[in-house]
């Protein structure tokens, strides 16, 4: 419960880090979606929820030319409703409509999604796949991560003490890379992945010529997958060769046995969604 | 048809713009002045002595105004079924599940009441604890009620020659089956406002199926007599069994009288799924001889149900699972055991099927398997040993109607059954396959309470010609209220909207058995129309005054009573109501009619005996596809014909159909309390998966309307046969798609991948299991 | 723990509550405001039941911090009632069947409005995609998602004008 927390929105980047740098049981609270659920059970215990809503350096979806700039407060529903997202990066536009329901994604932030750090988060793939930078900003002043080093386990991130993710730096990719999403979950809508893949594939002369396949929910982090890359590359997109990286996408796997699924069937369920996106690609291509 | 005003109308609820607007008052709404907050705290454990408890610190912290052990109680054993009273308010000295009830506090807001229940200190001596039945009734095993065995109630039952029919069957077919334990999911958590009342009375504000019987449980438990508890049902979230007595309501009313209070305590999600009063799992062995012309030749069955740490319903849902569907068909050599046993798991009771819908799964699936194995059509195997009209079957059931011939013909006829089968052409990872399932129930149950059958009503005709019934059964939410209306209107020639039903307050509400064993609509409806006949009555007596014409010569229609020589000569029930009233020193117009139906408590030792005064049939096919890569089975399409005798509100039936079958998918697919050493798992409803919009079908309904001689024009019940046949139907379908039978549920996409990768395997012609 | 005074509009209305910072949207609308329309199903996001519209969007209740909502427009089952005369969806429902038990309503009511506010011509998997967070245990969801498409085909035909009391699309 959130008895005795108090609640604070400050107006600077300078206030909200100062708070966070000095109250050890300080939260940022954007979406709510995870932390205020975690706080409500008990499993988070939350002296000062920092609402950052106020902070205009963390708002926006903005073309700069070569990269999209995603402010981290940006909600699921605004992502799927961007002209940017859509046009250059549909990969994490399905993801962000993939997630929970409508009223969760009104609420949930791209921000939020990563600090929660879930292993299977579901923007962790796409921005894996399109090798997103982290943008964070705190005491210790601005600094950038690759996204691949934002992860540190579950509910784990690079975040300094006092810092904020402020936004996520996406380079455009090349016109040719085609991104697929896809995941299992044991209900239609309103349910997390057992296990979420993002592949992106960019074909040249018949043959792969870029090749990104990321997986979540199946190790503590969400993770790329160069064995299965390799394969890619240099070959045609043929069912031998689809087979082949959906076979190696499983070996650096590594799930838990839980509630949702066996470790084994999650396992089985990587070779299934890497082989499924990879044929989706392969039918785009043609 | 056309006869009718009301009756088979598709009307909206008359009650639903409450609902609809957000002015429904539910419990969970009730504010009263002083009223406080209740919290209960519940056993960390599945089997403990209880060696001390420490409330002292919670009992100092500001805002606390009651903290409550059974100490505070009367300290009587009871239960909901007097031959099985395990049942104490708060635990006294050991705890059998997590999640019973060991202390409660009221406070002056949630916050309190939580932090204080914090503060209470007890200390727990663990005990061995047995989760399984099977386990449980093993030598050694730890006794969690003292009964031998941890048995509860054992059942046994035998009629005509099993062994002599099984020798001369066909074919024999025998089976294990497990039927997993599920959640109600009700949308409105179990809740209760209890405020003391003086001479030691309460007064509860209850979502609750049974207000009337519920009070000779509580009563006990209160120690106070069942008249000094008024209990008053207001708008409720939904049930489906599992309101019954509620062990909550008790510990609202120790507070209340600890303090001197009213006190409202509210299950969180999580609380209500760890010790609510889910589905009795049951293991199930099967088996069934028949004839090469498909005739049943014999069927016995062996259950060990699962009680849970003390007993709500599990003995007599475990008996209706043992032969129940001896009346599905013509059965002649049946014989049944069953065990319900004590298990140091949540305490297990009734939900939507009560055991019938359990072994709906074994019987309609090895049904399922024999047409197969016979080369027999799945509709004709079925309508070999239909059941007619005017059957008494082997235990004595009189069916005074049945349509179940043609419920399997229109299905069959509505879903296009034949061309759908064996969609074989089927390539690719996806493949489609149909299953057929059939069902009966009651409509009623005299086996649940045998000190009396029946239903009542109180018809009132208020000086402005207004109607307003006085009924003791329960709306829950599935549109009682409306059926009753329509029944009243139709019968005392009123306007449904000069009909007003009243909410179940059992100080001026006749003595109502409540919701169950759907009932409502027949026995219940019997009653409400028995006081609109003699309401009429009283209407035709007074204008037959007024126009100084003979009863006979009159009739009435909308709210008015006419000549039928001459029908523009017309006086209302106003006029007649005043004029009786003002005549009469202002007595109350008011008739009273009661239904006792045809029914007979099952013979203790036989179990001969008539149960319910109408009987339904139905049948469902569900289509599916299965993704046999992933294992995942999405039900594509839906189609149910039921015999409903009469349809009162066509409407109304279909939306009892469409969530009977939702809740059915979710059952056969996706529902399950894992449990872990006593433990849920999955407490949320993130991780209790029910089905949500994009889950599940359209479903196509089809009524089929013998006209029973017991109800209410005719009237059968429809909510629990809704969701009898769902798991069979989905599994014969899954069989078809992929021809694998699946014996327990829910039938999940990782079983269903294991299974073909372990046939995969066993056809390469090296053994193993598993997915890899 | 600090109570602070926040202004937001509900309903039309421009309210000033005291907060504390565990005052949930929820129990701020049912506890201070009264409005006991918005019901609590789960208290955790997944059952929808205590959806009203936030700043044109809907949103668990239960999932949003009383402090958080200052400022904002907040639309409740309540506020769909005109002068005693419910909207044209909520007739709707009823008409079609979709009201059982009725504890789902209103959040199933507030979803679907948000839905044909911004989308007045849905398909039926728009409809069941919008409603996805919504659970409903009593109707297996056909009756609802028919009253949703057969509001949206009224409005669509222009009937919602001769219904008193309606202003928007539902």
């Amino acid at each position: 419960m959130l008895s005795g927390t108090e609640y604070v929105r400050p107006s600077t980047m300078d206030e909200a880090s100062g708070l966070l740098a000095n109250d050890e049981g300080a939260v940022v609270l954007a979406g709510g979606t995870d932390v205020l659920v975690a706080a409500f059970a008990g499993r988070m215990s939350v002296s000062t929820l920092v609402d950052v809503s106020s902070l205009p350096e963390l708002k926006g979806v903005e073309d700069w030319g070569d990269c999209v700039w995603i402010g981290a407060l940006t909600t699921m529903t605004k992502l799927c409703a961007s002209d940017v997202v859509n046009r250059v990066l549909p990969g994490l536009g399905s993801a962000a409509a993939a997630m929970g329901c409508w009223q969760v994604r009104n609420r949930a932030t791209i921000g939020g999604n990563l600090c929660n750090a879930s292993p299977s988060a579901e923007m962790g793939p796409p921005l894996l796949v399109y090798e997103a930078a982290v943008d964070l900003d705190g005491v210790g002043g601005k600094r950038r991560l690759p996204i691949s080093e934002f992860f540190k386990g579950p509910g784990e991130t690079a975040l300094a003490k006092g810092e904020l993710v402020t936004g996520i730096r996406i380079p455009k990719p090349d016109a040719g890379l085609r991104v697929a999403y896809v995941r299992r979950a044991l209900r239609r809508s309103m349910d997390i992945p057992l296990v979420n893949v993002a592949v992106g594939v960019q074909m040249g002369d018949g043959v792969g010529v870029d090749a990104r396949v990321a997986l979540g929910a199946v190790a503590p982090v969400p993770f790329r997958v160069p064995v299965a890359e390799e394969i890619l590359v240099g070959r045609p997109l043929t069912d031998s060769v689809i087979q082949e990286a959906a076979e190696g996408a499983c070996c650096p796997a590594r799930p838990i046995t839980d509630v949702r699924a066996t470790a084994e069937y999650r396992l089985a369920m990587v070779e299934v969604l890497v082989r499924r996106a990879l044929i989706q690609l392969a039918e785009e291509s043609v | 048809m056309s006869a009718f005003t009301y009756v088979g109308k598709r009307l909206p609820p008359v009650d639903g713009e409450e609902r609809a607007s957000g002015r429904a008052q539910y419990v969970t709404d009730i504010k009263l002045p002083g009223m406080l907050h209740g919290k209960i705290l519940r056993s960390p454990l599945p089997h403990a002595r209880i060696a001390s408890i420490d409330t002292s610190a919670a009992e100092a912290l500001p805002g606390v105004k009651a903290v409550a052990t059974w100490a505070d109680t009367p300290g009587v054993s009871f239960g909901p079924i007097p031959a099985f009273e395990d049942w104490t308010i708060l635990a006294k000295d050991k705890v059998r599940f997590v999640g019973e009830e060991v202390a409660a506090v009221a406070a002056v807001d949630e916050a309190t009441a939580l932090r204080a229940l914090d503060l209470i200190e007890v200390e727990y001596e663990e005990l061995p604890a047995v989760f399984d039945p099977v386990e449980a009734m093993k030598p050694g095993a730890p006794s969690i009620n003292g009964r031998e065995r941890n048995v509860v109630m054992p059942f046994s039952l035998e009629r005509g020659d099993v062994d002599g029919a099984l020798a001369g069957a066909d074919l024999v077919l025998e089976e294990d089956y497990y039927t997993n334990q599920v959640y109600q999911a009700y949308m409105e958590t179990m809740a209760g406002v209890v405020r003391p009342e003086k001479h030691g009375g309460f007064t509860m504000w209850l979502p609750i199926q049974i207000p009337n019987k519920s009070r000779l449980t509580y009563g006990k438990a209160l120690g106070v007599r069942p008249e000094d508890i008024r209990i008053i049902k207001p708008f409720m979230g939904g049930a489906f069994g599992a309101k019954m007595e509620v062990d909550l309501h008790l510990v609202a009313a120790v507070l209340a009288r600890k303090c001197g209070r009213p006190v409202r305590i509210v299950n969180t999600r999580h609380e209500d799924i760890v010790a609510g009063n889910p589905r009795v799992p049951m293991h199930i062995h099967l088996k069934m001889g028949f004839m090469r012309d498909g005739r049943f030749a014999a069927k016995e069955v062996r259950i060990v149900a699962a009680n849970g740490g003390r007993t709500v319903y599990s003995p007599p849902i475990m008996a209706t699972a043992c032969y129940r569907v001896d009346t599905l068909y013509t059965f002649e050599n049946v014989r049944a055991e069953g065990y319900a046993v004590d298990t140091n798991t949540v305490p297990t009771g009734a939900f939507r099927g009560f055991g019938n819908s359990q072994m709906t799964f074994p019987l309609e699936t090895m049904i399922d398997q024999a047409a197969a194995q016979l080369g027999l059509d799945p509709v004709a195997i079925r309508r070999r040993n239909a059941v007619p009209t005017g059957y008494v079957s082997i235990h004595g059931w009189e069916v005074g109607s049945s349509g179940q011939e043609q419920t399997l013909d229109n299905v069959a006829r509505i879903s296009g059954l034949a061309s759908r089968r064996r969609q074989a052409a089927d390539t690719g990872p996806v493949r489609r396959g149909v299953g057929l399932a059939a069902c009966n129930h009651v409509s009623g149950n005299k086996a649940f309470f045998p000190p009396f059958d029946g239903s009542s009503s109180i018809v009132r005709i208020a000086e402005d010609g207004k109607v307003i019934v006085f009924h003791g059964e329960c709306d829950m939410g599935q549109g009682q209220t409306t059926a009753f209306s329509q029944i009243v209107a139709e019968a005392l020639g009123a306007r449904l909207e000069d009909v007003t039903v009243a909410e179940v307050d059992t100080q001026v509400s006749p003595y109502g058995l409540g919701s169950f064993a759907t009932r409502g609509t027949t026995i219940g409806g019997m009653g409400v129309k028995k006081g609109a006949d003699a309401a009429k009555e009283l209407l035709l007596q007074a204008a037959a005054e007024h126009f100084g014409a003979d009863i006979l010569a009159l009739d009435t229609e909308q709210s008015e009573v006419y000549l039928k020589a001459d029908p523009s000569r017309r006086v209302s029930f106003g006029h007649l109501a005043r004029g009786f009233i003002f005549t009469h020193g202002g007595l109350p117009m008011v008739a009273q009619g009661h239904y006792v139906p045809n029914t007979v408590a099952p013979d203790p030792k036989t179990k001969y005996g008539n149960v319910s005064p109408a009987y339904v049939f139905g049948a469902h096919v569900a289509e599916v596809e299965v993704d046999t890569e992933t294992g995942e089975v999405r039900v594509t399409g839906y189609w149910a014909s039921h015999d409903v005798g009469r349809a009162i509100n066509p409407m109304q039936l279909e939306g009892q159909v469409q969530g009977g079958v939702a809740q059915g998918i979710g059952w056969a697919l996706m529902e399950d309390m894992i449990t872990r050493e006593g433990r849920i798992a999955n407490p949320t409803l993130l991780d209790y998966r029910v089905p949500g919009s994009k889950d599940v079908p359209r479903v196509t309904c089809d009524f089929v309307e013998p006209v029973d001689p017991n109800g209410p024009f005719g009237a059968k019940g429809i909510g629990e046969p809704a969701l009898n046949p769902v798991p069979a139907a989905v599994a014969n379908a899954i069989y078809d798609a992929i021809g694998i039978r699946f014996t327990e549920l829910p039938i999940t996409a990782e079983k269903v991948l294991a299974a073909l990768r372990a046939r995969e395997a066993a056809q390469r012609g090296r053994g193993g299991q598993g997915f890899v | 723990m600090r109570k602070q005074l926040i202004t937001l509009t509900v309903n039309g209305d421009r309210c000033e509550v005291a907060v504390t910072p565990d005052m949930r949207l929820l129990d701020l609308i049912r506890d201070e405001l009264e409005l006991k329309g918005t019901k609590e199903g789960c208290g955790e996001g997944e059952c929808g039941a205590c959806t009203v519209i936030m700043n044109g969007l809907p949103v668990n209740a239960c999932l949003v911090l009383a402090p958080q909502a200052a400022e904002a427009d907040i639309v409740t089952i309540e506020g769909l009632t005109t002068n005693g005369t419910m909207s044209l969806l909520q007739r709707q429902f009823l008409d079609n069947g979709a009201v059982q038990c009725g504890f789902c309503s209103p959040g199933m009511i507030m979803t679907a409005k948000a839905l044909l506010d911004d989308n007045p011509a849905p398909s039926e998997d728009d409809v069941r995609d919008a409603l996805s967070g919504n659970l409903c245990r009593c109707t297996g969801y056909e009756k609802i998602v028919d009253a949703v498409l057969v509001t949206a085909a009224l409005v669509g035909q222009g009937s919602a004008e001769s219904v008193p009391g309606e202003g928007g699309a539902a």
